[in-house]
């Protein structure tokens, strides 16, 4: 086993120009941060086994590494990769670390940062955006409340120069590992969704770790502020939170399909490995033409999500996608979501009671794929909005 | 004018999808279904009175930005509004 801290180089040593090749990207991911993904792939059983949410120090890492920093803009001390390249590092993450509650991470606090960073206020930015590129202040995005948009209970109370909130969150990816939450929450005084930074520390928060299915080194938590006194400053928009809730979970609906593309392309591999020693009849089984057809059914998968991805994260970079629901990245986030678990339940079939035990880890795979179901908006809500879409556009020239 | 609304807002509007409006904008079309529907106000508009953004207008199967509202509308034209949001 490598030390990740004695052998990871630091982003910036690394001499070789970046683009956006895999190759080139891969060679990147590798050479800053092979040795963390490397102990975080060995260390990923005891994790997914005691629920266990990835450790601080582990991401303390990553931020050395230069990831949490590397989507994240130059004039903050981050690299400014394109979302594009961005997307491509988060690929081969997740292909080279079997955890995927750790890409999810490594996307998630930099995503969160990004908003902070669009606000344009300074004090949060010195604070949470360079916080999150040194591994320091990592904010979760806690929203949801088991409850339409438009019936939130939570609630913000003006009290001279502090405000008051009260909410409870019943979801929040990395809750149980972050710093800060940027929540939303219903201002009292004219009805309106406002975007509050609430850090950790603060008393009359209470962080309720929640046990899931797959992705259990992600910190999955119901964050619950009781009366959370704060300081006025730490109210990041005043109102139009419905707007800039949609503006961050629409990129994010890409972003978070890179890491299970890369993993999706191990899989196969990995199948294809196991399936060339194993011998019937006499001969390996990927010499049959059924085991055959089948991983081309995966391939033909694996090369559908790429083809997707690749133009929801360019017309995401060039601006052309529609900020608050994109229909195409939208709709590359729903067929990826299909397509992963799907491959994954293909490799099942192709490894017989093999890929149905815990020596294998195509079962992790599937449960951590199935968090994409309702990650960044359910598969259903997607389908629906799409539909309403096409049906808006279809009554054109009647 | 004819208001269709979304799923998500016909709550707001007593879970009527079609709005019958006598207006010649869209604005001033947006502006008498919230008048007849209070509540409709805080989920269309936010705090600067500005439609929200989550909302997709279509103008007879075309999208059309705010900047066209005030633009004249003939009696038989259809406005959809599509709330295409989602969480998280």
């Amino acid at each position: 086993m490598m030390n990740g801290a004695m052998t990871a180089r630091d982003s910036t040593t690394t001499v070789e120009p970046l683009d956006d090749s895999r190759e080139r990207i891969a060679r990147w991911v590798t050479d800053v941060a092979g040795a963390l993904l490397e102990r975080m792939s060995e260390t990923t059983l005891a994790r997914d086994r005691d629920g266990t949410p990835i450790d601080r120090g582990d991401l303390r890492e990553a931020a050395r590494c230069g990831l949490l920093g590397a989507s994240l803009p130059v004039e903050v001390g981050g690299r400014g990769m394109s979302t594009r390249r961005w997307g491509r590092v988060l690929e081969h993450v997740g292909g080279a670390c079997e955890d995927g509650s750790f890409a999810l991470l490594v996307s998630l606090f930099p995503a969160v940062a990004r908003m902070i960073h669009a606000s344009g206020r300074a004090d949060l930015v010195d604070r949470y955006v360079r916080g999150c590129i040194t591994g320091e202040a990592l904010v979760s995005f806690a929203y949801t409340e088991d409850s339409d948009p438009f019936s939130l209970a939570s609630t913000l109370e003006s009290a001279g120069d502090d405000v008051i909130v009260t909410a409870s969150k019943t979801m929040v990816t990395g809750g149980a590992i972050a710093d800060a939450y940027m929540t939303y929450v219903v201002d009292q005084t004219n009805g309106d969704l406002a975007v509050v930074i609430i850090d950790r520390g603060v008393p009359g928060v209470e962080v309720v770790p929640i046990d899931t299915m797959g992705l259990r080194g992600a910190g999955l938590a119901s964050v619950h502020f009781r009366g959370v006194r704060i300081p006025r400053s730490q109210v990041m928009l005043e109102h139009g939170g419905l707007d800039h809730v949609q503006m961050f979970l629409n990129p994010r609906r890409a972003i978070l399909c890179c890491a299970p593309v890369g993993r999706m392309e191990r899989i196969i591999e990995d199948c294809v490995r196991r399936l060339s020693r194993t011998v019937r009849y006499g001969q390996p089984l990927t010499a049959m033409q059924v085991v055959q057809a089948r991983l081309g059914k995966m391939k033909l998968a694996l090369n559908v999500a790429r083809t997707l991805l690749d133009r929801a994260l360019l017309e995401l970079d060039e601006g052309s996608a529609h900020p608050l629901f994109d229909e195409y990245v939208s709709t590359a986030k729903f067929q990826i979501t299909e397509a992963a678990i799907a491959l994954s339940l293909d490799a099942m079939y192709l490894l017989g009671s093999h890929g149905y035990t815990r020596a294998v880890p195509v079962e992790r795979y599937l449960r951590d794929f199935c968090g994409l179901l309702a990650g960044a908006g359910a598969q259903d809500v997607i389908q629906t909005n799409l539909g309403m879409m096409a049906i808006g556009g279809a009554k054109k020239g009647r | 004018m004819n208001i269709v609304l979304s799923g998500t807002l016909q709550k707001f509007a007593q879970y009527q999808r079609e709005h019958s409006i006598d207006a010649w904008t869209i604005q001033e079309g947006l502006d008498h279904l919230v008048k007849a529907h209070p509540a409709l106000g805080n989920a269309l508009f936010d705090g600067a009175g500005e439609l929200r953004r989550a909302h997709l207008v279509f103008l007879n199967g075309d999208q059309v930005t705010s900047d066209r509202f005030s633009e004249r509308v003939g009696e038989r034209d259809e406005i959809e509004i599509l709330t295409a949001i989602a969480g998280g």
